[in-house]
């Protein structure tokens, strides 16, 4: 079933990667003063951008409130120059409310809404380029400015993307592999190991299953461990510019 | 056409290994890691419990009182106390309340009951004031005012039962992050540069003129629209370019600090006041902790210094000096002190908390350099508020040696 070029005889990817390899991520936090806390991240070349206001009063329909906890909005959109041909409409079609209610469970897992009863925590993110694993980096930038924020979770969220060639599990799939069968997408709260998300896109053997699962499993523990940095080094960075 | 000016990007600096200045490395953690196993610790803000571990749930410093564990995050949005001083503005009016916006999670309220009516009558609020409240306050309007309770859910209750507070006329807004904000004994400044800020606990800054005469009849509900004059319009805009660029430098904002930024930026243009330190701090923004403000100026003069290649500009105005003995005096316009980062940051860190300074200078790495005492410039022009003489403290970068250069210089212009 799967393309048999997917991985060469030596076990290289059609980019060079490695089977477990990630894509180079680039990410930093707090890139807008007016926002209360925003991210941008680069994974392979996906560059997501995320924003996030809050907790604030409920805007627009107050109705929505929920007296325990807060409300999480999020909202998908894509630039319009983000994919090889120019898109119409940047946000609103079917597609990204579905990505948007995916990214809002993954983050009512993490934060711990409760603390804010009756708010609201607005999330936007945008993909500025498309090339595979959108709702990932998405997932990923949105951990960080949420963090920027200073708004309490449980853990990091990492997701990451897995596909398979023959038996081989490949993490972080990129779009040219897009041949290679099922894509299994996986938002992990890594230091506990619970998952916060799980889409299976195609379908896959029970027993195949397994593998790309830990696959992916690993791949967003690698991702954390690359989010962790980024989130020292800005702590670092701007208590030392506080200093005490 | 107006010109533009760009500025090219600039290589981010590595961050080297935490230097917190004392009491060595800050705990620092990130969200899902766990603090402490130990189950006698008590769980504050910023933390939870999970398995009978202590983790946190933000990023920032640990922070241990006795026996409660917190962790500070970097930048939230504004917790009310009890008695903080708030700039917010009304968002809808209801009955017998406003709705204010104040950087809170919850929008806050001030109820008509906790207002002073026009003429600072006391009685029964009634129906007609009831619907006479749009009249004192509308939507979009800014107000200053005190937290008079904190509800559980966070939200919080204002009062403006003080002719301090009420309705907010002409000025320009600020909003920063409310960790910058110093608490302070008060937080209304009328500054004597010629405006006066409102330094809200929650991250909003109010600059406007400084008012004649405190009108005592209007209650704190009526605003002059005489149009204010043109130069103290540029004081105003000025001393928002200069909280601006404390802000973008980190710096905790209160009457002096703002002062010291707004007397060094005085030889500028309000408007390069941003620009320059874009273009000439952000390389040194790693470095740069104490008060600094960028002078062309200043910077031309130090460049006579030999040795000197990169600089940075701090200028720490009026320190007041246990000696008599001024670098000018002595013959020379400059003295160059070598001392690390931290004592330098001490050094500024003093002379604003009002305490001696000098006392921290010199350089343990080169002993033959005199561990010189704290300068100051020569002459007895009193600043009008904070007596004492100015100098120019300048921080010099030479790669991986960090070092210092303290430069007097007389300053011969009018304080004021």
């Amino acid at each position: 079933m799967a393309a048999p070029e997917l991985l060469s005889d030596e076990g290289y990817r059609a980019d060079g990667r490695r089977p477990a390899e990630l894509r180079k991520v680039r990410a930093r936090m707090g890139v807008f003063a007016q926002a209360d806390g925003s991210a941008y991240i680069e994974q392979g070349n996906t560059k997501a951008l995320a924003v996030v206001y809050g907790p604030h009063e409920m805007r627009g329909s107050r109705s929505k409130a929920l007296p325990d906890r807060a409300l999480v909005n999020c909202q998908y959109s894509m630039a319009t120059f983000s994919t090889g041909e120019r898109r119409r409409r940047p946000h609103g079609d079917r597609q990204a409310g579905e990505l948007a209610l995916h990214l809002k469970q993954t983050f009512e897992a993490a934060i711990l809404t409760h603390l804010y009863p009756r708010s609201q925590i607005d999330i936007y993110v945008q993909i500025l380029q498309a090339d595979g694993g959108n709702y990932c980096a998405c997932v990923n930038a949105a951990t960080l400015a949420v963090m920027d924020a200073g708004i309490p979770m449980r853990d990091y969220v990492c997701a990451c993307s897995a596909g398979l060639a023959e038996d081989t599990p490949l993490a972080d799939r990129s779009p040219e592999e897009a041949a290679g069968g099922p894509r299994l997408v996986l938002a992990l709260l890594p230091a506990s190991g619970q998952i916060a998300l799980l889409q299976l896109s195609a379908r896959l053997h029970q027993e195949r299953l397994e593998a790309a699962l830990e696959a992916a499993g690993q791949a967003c523990r690698a991702l954390h461990a690359v989010l962790d940095r980024v989130v020292r080094d800005r702590l670092r960075e701007v208590t030392a510019l506080l200093g005490d | 056409m107006a010109a533009i000016t760009m500025r090219l990007p600039v290589a981010r600096k590595a961050v080297g290994p935490s230097a917190s200045s004392r009491g060595g490395e800050k705990h620092l953690v990130a969200p899902g890691d766990t603090i402490t196993t130990d189950t006698g610790y008590m769980r504050g803000h910023g933390t939870y419990v999970d398995e009978e571990k202590l983790i946190a749930s933000v990023a920032g410093a640990v922070e241990r009182v006795n026996k409660l564990v917190c962790v500070k995050a970097l930048k939230t949005r504004y917790n009310g106390e009890v008695g903080d001083i708030v700039v917010g503005r009304i968002t809808e009016v209801q009955q017998k309340r406003w709705k204010v916006e104040t950087n809170s999670r919850l929008d806050s309220v001030l109820l008509l009951s906790s207002m002073n009516l026009p003429g600072g009558e006391l009685r029964r609020r009634s129906a007609e004031d009831e619907l006479a409240m749009r009249d004192y306050l509308q939507e979009g309007d800014l107000i200053s005012a005190e937290v008079q309770s904190v509800f559980s859910d966070g939200a919080v209750s204002l009062h403006t039962r003080s002719l301090k507070y009420g309705k907010l006329g002409q000025g320009v807004l600020v909003q920063v992050s409310p960790s910058l904000v110093k608490r302070q004994k008060t937080h209304f400044h009328d500054l004597p540069c010629g405006a006066s800020v409102i330094l809200g606990n929650n991250g909003f800054i109010w600059i406007y003129p400084t008012p004649e005469q405190k009108d005592e009849e209007a209650g704190g509900f009526t605003t002059n629209l005489e149009p204010v004059p043109l130069s103290e319009r540029e004081v105003i805009s000025r001393l928002r370019n200069c909280i601006v660029a404390l802000v973008t430098q980190k710096l905790m904002l209160f009457d002096t600090s703002i002062l010291y930024c707004y007397e060094a930026s005085l030889p500028h243009q309000i408007k390069d006041i941003l620009k320059l330190e874009l273009l000439l701090l952000i390389p040194f923004k790693q470095d740069l902790t104490c008060l600094f403000t960028v002078s062309s100026v200043q910077s031309s003069s130090v460049s006579r210094l030999p040795g000197i290649v990169h600089r940075g500009a701090l200028n720490i105005a009026s320190l007041q000096h246990p000696t008599e003995r001024s670098a000018h005096e002595a013959g020379s316009d400059f003295i160059h002190i070598c001392m690390d980062r931290n004592s330098a940051k001490r050094a500024a860190h003093s002379c604003f908390m009002g305490q001696q300074p000098g006392k921290v200078l010199g350089d343990q790495r080169r002993p033959s350099l005199p561990a010189l005492h704290f300068i100051k410039g020569a002459g007895k022009k009193e600043s009008s508020r904070h007596g004492g003489p100015h100098c120019n403290v300048f921080v010099e970068h030479e790669g991986p040696k960090k070092s210092c250069a303290v430069f007097s210089k007389d300053t011969e212009r009018d304080p004021m």
